[in-house]
């Protein structure tokens, strides 16, 4: 099996298995989602979104339960990209799967900036951006384009992919990711709490979303994301026209599920 | 599951056979829970080790949770653990001092009972002056305690206390370890590292460090409740925005 993610491009993302894995920084969730038997990988693993610098994230609490899922606020807690760099550069390349690294969204310069850092890390297969209404996607990825020829992978939000999807493309992305988590909303004490929908009750929207996208028949390989918990919703993810998918709060609860629906879907 | 009763106010007891568990398991980690025929809670539950005694190992969680009400005895639960940093004391630490508030009390007692079998003095505090006035919110019933652990109530930043004590573990509010840090610089003259110990209680959806959702900022940066903690050097913590 092999999936390429960057079609005619100077450099290739290829997977081997159409499962993705997105949280941590690897080497812990890498080994609980490795099968205990069997040469089965998971098809790669996409990062946390990261920053250049470090960010201590959105006030506490971060996590909202709801019907079918939670709600996230993390606001991009994460360590910087140094840090990563210096704690996991021996991990990565060692790694026998790509690593994508997700970007957080920030200032333009400062995606530039980690793009050029990353274009040489050993392991790093591509980057995935993320991107927040205060953005201008498209310079965006005009400036991570210009900065490294590693595969972009564009990743939407789904209320508006199918709007802007054929433009990231031509603006140097080469593949969308449908798509980010669901914007929700609970009332806590008396006050909005907003945050991003994970869950099994993400998977109809970003299903709907990812058949929209392929209707468009744009030239550029799809990843399906939101609510994947199992082989069937994957399978599911595949049929309205994904070319790969990625799982991720379902490792929260079951560590070893992103093994078990890469082993699955090896075998067809 | 062998037991799920309700230990005081709103603190749950489950206790369970795991035979493994309770060889590997140490005080100051914890496990996450759930019940592996729903996904609704969604979540995996934060468990806090409260006691082993042989196979068996006793968890504290929120008494109102989905997984108390639902889990009876018998049913198997689906758990991740150990998970966490144990609490580890410096062999020439003699006096431990651990000060909970009210219901964050109940992670304490299995890491006093752990120092007592090391021949350590441990004073247990409920330190009740943050304490909202609310229902279950008092201190500790000293009738859970076993005689072993001397226990107070009231002011667990008592400066002779803090004199006393070579090691502090603190379970509470940030209030709290604001003040226990201005506390044992006003009595010690200085915080030093490794000398108190706060224990963090975040939800930790993953446990693993995938989510990054327990992060929290120290004077090291960022760290992971989960991974890294559930608990810190005071003075890692200390200086830091209150969340």
């Amino acid at each position: 099996m092999s999936i390429e993610l960057a079609p005619n491009w100077k450099r290739s993302l290829t997977l081997t298995n159409p499962l993705m894995l997105t949280g941590g920084y690897a080497p812990n969730l890498a080994k609980v989602s490795e099968p205990s038997q069997g040469s089965t990988s998971i098809g790669a693993l996409v990062t946390l979104p990261t920053t250049l610098r470090p960010r201590a994230g959105a006030p506490l609490p971060r996590v909202v339960e709801t019907a079918g899922g939670v709600l996230l606020r993390t606001g991009a807690a994460n360590p910087g990209l140094a840090h990563v760099l210096r704690e996991y550069d021996r991990a990565w390349e060692q790694s026998a799967i790509p690593i994508i690294v997700a970007f957080a969204a920030q200032g333009v310069n400062d995606w530039a900036t980690m793009a050029a850092q990353l274009d040489s890390t050993a392991g790093v297969g591509g980057i995935e951006l993320h991107f927040n209404p205060t953005m201008d996607a498209l310079d965006a990825i005009r400036a991570v384009r210009a900065a490294t020829e590693l595969p972009i992978l564009a990743k939407l939000d789904l209320d508006n992919a199918r709007d802007v999807a054929a433009d990231c493309l031509a603006a140097g992305a080469n593949a969308l990711v449908i798509g980010r988590a669901p914007r929700g909303m609970r009332i806590i004490e008396g006050h909005p709490w907003y945050g991003r929908m994970y869950g099994p009750a993400a998977k109809p929207l970003a299903l709907r979303a990812v058949a929209e996208i392929r209707d468009l028949r744009l030239d550029a390989p799809m990843v399906a994301c939101g609510g994947v918990h199992s082989t069937e919703d994957a399978r599911e993810f595949l049929a309205a026209g994904a070319g790969a998918v990625e799982t991720d709060s379902a490792v929260w609860l079951e560590p070893a599920v992103a093994a078990r629906i890469a082993a699955d879907l090896a075998q067809g | 599951m062998a037991d799920n009763h309700t230990l005081w106010a709103d603190v749950q007891l489950l206790a369970l056979h795991a035979p493994e568990l309770a060889r590997t398991l140490r005080p100051g980690q914890f496990a996450l829970a759930r019940d592996p025929t729903t996904l609704d809670p969604y979540l995996r539950r934060t468990l806090w080790l409260y006691h082993i005694e042989g196979a068996r190992v006793a968890f504290t969680l929120p008494a109102r949770d989905p997984l108390v009400v639902r889990a009876r005895v018998g049913d198997t639960l689906d758990l991740l653990a150990p998970l966490g940093r144990a609490i580890e004391f410096d062999s020439n630490a003699r006096h431990v001092l651990l000060i909970g508030e009210g219901t964050r009390v109940a992670p304490l007692i299995a890491i006093a009972h752990d120092a007592i079998a090391q021949g350590r003095a441990v004073v247990l505090v409920t330190h009740t002056p943050f304490l909202p006035h609310s229902a279950g919110q008092g201190a500790w019933p000293a009738h859970l305690l076993s005689p072993e652990i001397e226990y107070r109530t009231g002011d667990g930043l008592d400066a002779e206390l803090i004199a006393w004590a070579d090691a502090i573990v603190a379970s509470g509010s940030a209030q709290l370890y604001r003040a226990l840090a201005d506390a044992v610089r006003a009595a010690r003259y200085r915080l030093e590292p490794g000398f108190a110990r706060v224990l963090m209680d975040l939800p930790m959806p993953c446990g693993t460090g995938a989510c990054y959702a327990c992060a929290v900022e120290t004077s090291r940066g960022v760290k992971l409740t989960c991974a890294d903690g559930p608990s810190f050097d005071l003075i890692e913590f200390a200086n830091q925005r209150t969340r």
